[in-house]
């Protein structure tokens, strides 16, 4: 170590050499488990520096399997189909002055109480609180992209395809949608009747409907 | 001893096969080096954990100008000086000093020419030297340090390491005439 040549008298040399020549190539076997300690302690201070090489194979399977188990979970709670009244969204039909309808969906929460006026498969016509009339899909498989959303209005499958759409992102809250293609029409017994919208066939006209050319789309968020 | 170039870019990238296979080829001479400095084993391999993992995490900044076991050396060295620092365990005070006064009996008999002594026993009569006399003989006579790098190193003076080497050598001298007068002995009645 010592850039300097230290003085040594020979008396002590000679004791300097024995213990010098002796330890010097002596070597003490270590403990077994002291590599593990020095991993372990490695290993936590590569995962303070987000440093993940050396993480055992076995993590990264538990971490798979975690993973999995838990997308699994999560599906379950997605439901199947099966819907309760409180799961449905309404969609309110309102009539403008200027003799257009308004279809919006509103996230109100209905109370099984309220009376149905027409049904079908996917879609109900029932009697609100607040407004005179709401139709009502499930809501949680409802999914609309604004590409499909114009697609579909124009083939007259709106309300259908609010239930049917799965593969793109979910609404919470469905669009409002100033459509002049949805034209209720008031009967003597309160039921509606949509021009276009194909699932519900069993409401009878009364009124002669007007076939609508255009259809606008508010993409606004209603909550 | 020479290390094997991948084994050292291996552990340049941090990964824990070449660690091991570095740790593997090391470990022994290591402790060796650490046990020179700690009372006991125990003490020893925690001075060995504590510098494999500043070599771990220094090696990159090994510039390949001197030997690595040189390198690795002077990293376990510090360390342990460090350690024995950090405990405030070197005590170089007069009070030591005097106890082990008692205990030296100078003799004119140059020891270490009536013939080879066993590693372990010279380990052993290093080991049961007071830390003191321990640290400053260990760090001239094994790693070659000088008085001034000592004194710097143990924030002692320069005459304190040469005291406490003197009184080393003391110890030692008196030590290994046991040792060969034991031997000798048992040699007569075998």
């Amino acid at each position: 170590m010592s850039e300097e040549r230290k003085p040594q008298a020979d008396a002590d040399s000679g004791l300097d050499n024995l213990f010098r020549n002796t330890l010097n190539s002596h070597q003490i076997e270590p403990s077994r488990g002291l590599w593990k300690g020095i991993s372990r302690k490695m290993l936590w201070a590569e995962l303070a520096h987000f440093n993940f090489i050396n993480l055992p194979k076995a993590f990264w399977i538990g971490a798979a399997g975690a993973v999995l188990v838990g997308m699994i979970f999560l599906m379950n709670q997605i439901p199947e189909g099966k819907t309760t009244e409180n799961d449905y969204a309404p969609i309110v039909l309102k009539k403008s002055p200027d003799g257009k309808t308004t279809v919006s969906v509103q996230q109100t929460h209905l109370h099984s109480g309220s009376p149905v006026l027409a049904s079908n498969n996917s879609t109900r016509i029932i009697k609100t609180n607040k407004t005179d009339y709401a139709a009502i899909t499930p809501s949680r498989t409802a999914s609309l992209t604004p590409s499909n959303i114009e697609k579909q209005s124009r083939e007259g499958h709106l309300l259908n395809s609010q239930v049917r759409n799965t593969n793109s992102y979910k609404l919470k809250y469905l669009p409002v949608l100033n459509s002049t293609n949805l034209f209720p029409s008031e009967a003597e017994d309160t039921l509606l009747r949509f021009t276009n919208l194909n699932g519900i066939t069993n409401i009878p006209l009364k009124t002669k409907v007007e076939i609508p050319k255009f259809y606008t789309l508010n993409m606004g968020i209603s909550p | 001893m020479i290390i094997d170039e991948s084994i050292l870019e291996g552990c340049i990238a941090g990964k824990r096969e070449a660690q091991y296979e570095l740790y593997k080829k090391f470990a022994s001479s290591m402790l060796a080096l650490c046990f020179r400095y700690a009372r006991n084993r125990v003490e020893a391999e925690d001075l060995l954990q504590e510098g494999f993992l500043k070599v771990f995490q220094k090696i990159s900044s090994f510039r390949r100008e001197g030997s690595f076991e040189g390198w690795m050396k002077r990293i376990m060295i510090n360390n342990a000086l460090n350690e024995i620092k950090k405990n405030r365990r070197i005590p170089f005070l007069e009070d030591i000093e005097v106890i082990n006064e008692t205990q030296i009996v100078d003799t004119d008999e140059p020891a270490g020419i009536l013939g080879p002594v066993p590693a372990d026993v010279l380990l052993e009569m290093i080991r049961l030297l007071p830390e003191g006399y321990r640290i400053v003989f260990t760090l001239y006579v094994m790693e070659d340090y000088s008085h001034k790098e000592i004194a710097n190193e143990l924030n002692i003076s320069e005459n304190t390491s040469k005291t406490q080497l003197l009184k080393a050598r003391r110890v030692l001298k008196n030590k290994l005439n046991e040792y060969y007068t034991i031997k000798k002995h048992n040699f007569i009645n075998e």
